[in-house]
């Protein structure tokens, strides 16, 4: 829209009063609609709201009053992120009519900026997804930008599409269980930082997997990703599992002092690069990690035997425990969708469930009741609890050795509806065998736009160590 | 009861830890509890992985299945749960469980009341209320 694409530029136009918020946020909406109607990024479209705040932001600055860092950016919100006042469903039918009566941490801190909401955006139920193919009952399933016969991988695959389809300088807040950042983020050429696990507060967050659950920011470019990280990170009284270490201006990590790369060292991890690994994915990366050696980074060969091994059943093991207990709170009495009130409670409980959870919920309510039966509660829940330790301790043996270590994001290139229709429910998680092991560590990382090939893209997987998004910023920013 | 929308009185049966007490609820749990803890600490065979079993973990977390989905479920789990049987070959001898990826200190405020919703607020997202409460299904 007239040029202004970028949110650095826009932010600094808005400031100067050479563009009104509210004629920018007017148009912004109508495009977002537009969009919509052809590939399913929004669940919902908050107009009304999103222009009452731009009006508000252009009498302040009129005014001459103080506006936040952030006054005037055009944000869209995954779903399952809480938004006061907005209907909330984390992608499912069980939500419907959910109107939450506060904010999420993460939307407050952005309001308190002056930044603006535009919407909720599509994903997988609950986050229960790679491809965003599994959406609620009664949802539709968003489109690749790139190719609408192809997935916008999951499950943040809203905010995803639309970071790359908009024209007009916009951000999106994603959510990651174990890879929902960085896989979309893929599939549709963005860049998506997954922080390290607390450095984000979970509140106002719909919950899957709480020991696994993070909120990043999904953007354009890596400016963008670093300015909604500083706004969005830090402690918060409302989450007891975020960390309590001091706010870091990220934005700086990208600033000239910090653009040399030459003094750092990444290790390849090689069974990322094997068998079912497809081989424009492999050498597209590759391409990737030898221009960062031509920028003088230190490049070597590194091995993760049992993450790449274990990584997939331990994950989801112990996300669908999590899960199985974070959704028992949805049974049609305080909130979101309700039937008749029939029956006794057990009656009245399943009817509900039974009718709006979609089939992938279902079926990981059932394994994760399963895993955490007694009798079999050790052998599944307690032993994967276990081997995620192991699994831990291998990535922290790296990164006394390495500022980060690569991976390609997704193992193939965005595939065709028709192509994963045919994937058993264990051929899909398969698909997640690069991003669960730092989910499942906590780790920090980063899906850098690696590439395209036959015109679909292709994302280069940067991991740091916990609390080091700075060094994963410096990376990509010397990938170009 | 007006409770706050963050704690959920009505999902106990699901905590982890509280899952050996609440399996007892009735007394057809009971029985399929003692079953199940047969095969204490060991991965089961994928022969147990059958259509009363799937039955019976659905009705505790109460889904009631439809045959077709049933049909669909059973071998789909039972293809997932083998496979996952495979962490049995990681030795975790004494290896402690992580239930969190990072270190975490218990982080505590201050015991002072702060402001929260009013009882009209917190019934504002349910139907079925009377009288300033929320009116659930019967419970017998």
């Amino acid at each position: 829209m007239e040029g202004i694409t970028r949110v650095k530029q826009y932010l600094e136009f808005v400031r100067n009063e050479t563009v009104s918020v509210e004629e920018y946020t007017a148009r912004a909406i109508d495009e977002s609609r537009k969009i919509n109607s052809e590939y399913n990024y929004f669940n919902v479209i908050t107009e009304q709201s999103a222009l009452e705040q731009a009006r508000e932001i252009d009498r302040k600055i009129k005014a001459n009053k103080k506006v936040g860092k952030l006054a005037g950016l055009l944000v869209s919100v995954k779903d399952c992120i809480c938004v006061k006042g907005v209907e909330s469903r984390a992608g499912s039918k069980i939500l419907d009519n959910y109107k939450p009566l506060f904010d999420a941490t993460v939307v407050a801190r952005l309001k308190k900026e002056d930044a603006i909401i535009i919407g909720k955006t599509s994903q997988d139920e609950f986050g229960f997804g790679s491809f965003n193919a599994n959406v609620g009952v009664d949802f539709k399933i968003p489109l690749n930008p790139f190719d609408k016969e192809r997935v916008t991988g999951g499950s943040s695959g809203g905010s995803s599409g639309m970071t790359q389809k908009a024209s007009f300088a916009h951000v999106s807040l994603g959510e990651s269980t174990g890879g929902s950042i960085v896989a979309p983020a893929a599939f549709c050429s963005v860049y998506g930082l997954c922080p390290t696990y607390g450095r984000v507060s979970r509140y106002g967050m719909m919950d899957y997997g709480s020991s696994l659950d993070k909120i990043g920011p999904i953007t354009k470019d890596l400016y963008e990703n670093a300015l909604v990280m500083e706004v969005i990170s830090g402690h918060d009284t409302n989450e007891s599992t975020t960390l309590n270490v001091p706010n870091e201006e990220h934005s700086k990590y990208l600033e000239n002092g910090n653009r040399k790369i030459r003094d750092m060292k990444i290790g390849v991890v090689k069974e990322a690069f094997g068998e079912g690994v497809s081989e424009d994915v492999r050498n597209m990366v590759w391409e990737n990690i030898t221009e960062l050696q031509n920028q003088g980074v230190e490049i070597e060969e590194v091995s993760l035997p049992l993450t790449m091994k274990y990584s997939v059943p331990t994950y989801y093991l112990l996300a669908v425990s999590e899960a199985s207990t974070n959704l028992a709170m949805y049974c049609g009495m305080r909130y979101g969708k309700n039937e008749k009130l029939e029956g006794n409670f057990n009656e009245y409980f399943s009817e509900v469930r039974s009718k709006n959870f979609g089939a992938e919920a279902k079926r990981r309510i059932i394994l994760g009741t399963f895993a955490r039966m007694s009798g079999y509660r050790d052998a599944y829940y307690i032993r994967a609890a276990k081997v995620r330790t192991l699994i831990i301790n291998e990535y922290k043996r790296l990164f006394k050795r390495f500022d980060a270590l690569v991976t390609p994001t997704m193992p193939i290139l965005p595939p065709k509806f028709s192509e994963i229709e045919k994937l058993t429910p264990l051929q899909n998680y398969m698909m997640d065998i690069m991003t669960v092991g730092p989910n499942l560590a906590g780790m920090p990382h980063l899906n850098v736009p690696a590439g395209f090939e036959n015109g679909l893209p292709v994302g280069m997987l940067l991991v740091g160590d916990h609390l080091q998004e700075g060094k994963l910023l410096r990376l990509a920013n010397g990938v170009y | 009861m007006a409770t706050s929308l963050q704690k959920n009185p009505e999902d106990k049966q699901e905590r982890p830890e509280q899952q050996k007490t609440e399996a007892k609820i009735d007394a057809k749990d009971k029985q399929a509890d003692e079953k199940a803890s047969t095969v204490t600490s060991s991965a089961i065979t994928s022969t147990e992985i059958n259509k009363e079993l799937i039955k019976h973990v659905a009705a505790l977390a109460r889904l009631k299945l439809t045959e077709k989905e049933l049909e669909k479920f059973v071998p789909e789990l039972k293809e997932i749960i083998n496979t996952f049987s495979q962490l049995n070959e990681v030795n975790v001898d004494n290896i402690e469980p992580s239930f969190q990826p990072v270190e975490l200190k218990n982080s505590l405020r201050d015991d002072i009341v702060e402001k929260s919703f009013t009882n009209e607020e917190a019934l504002s997202n349910s139907e079925h209320k009377k009288e300033g409460y929320f009116k659930g299904p019967s419970v017998l």
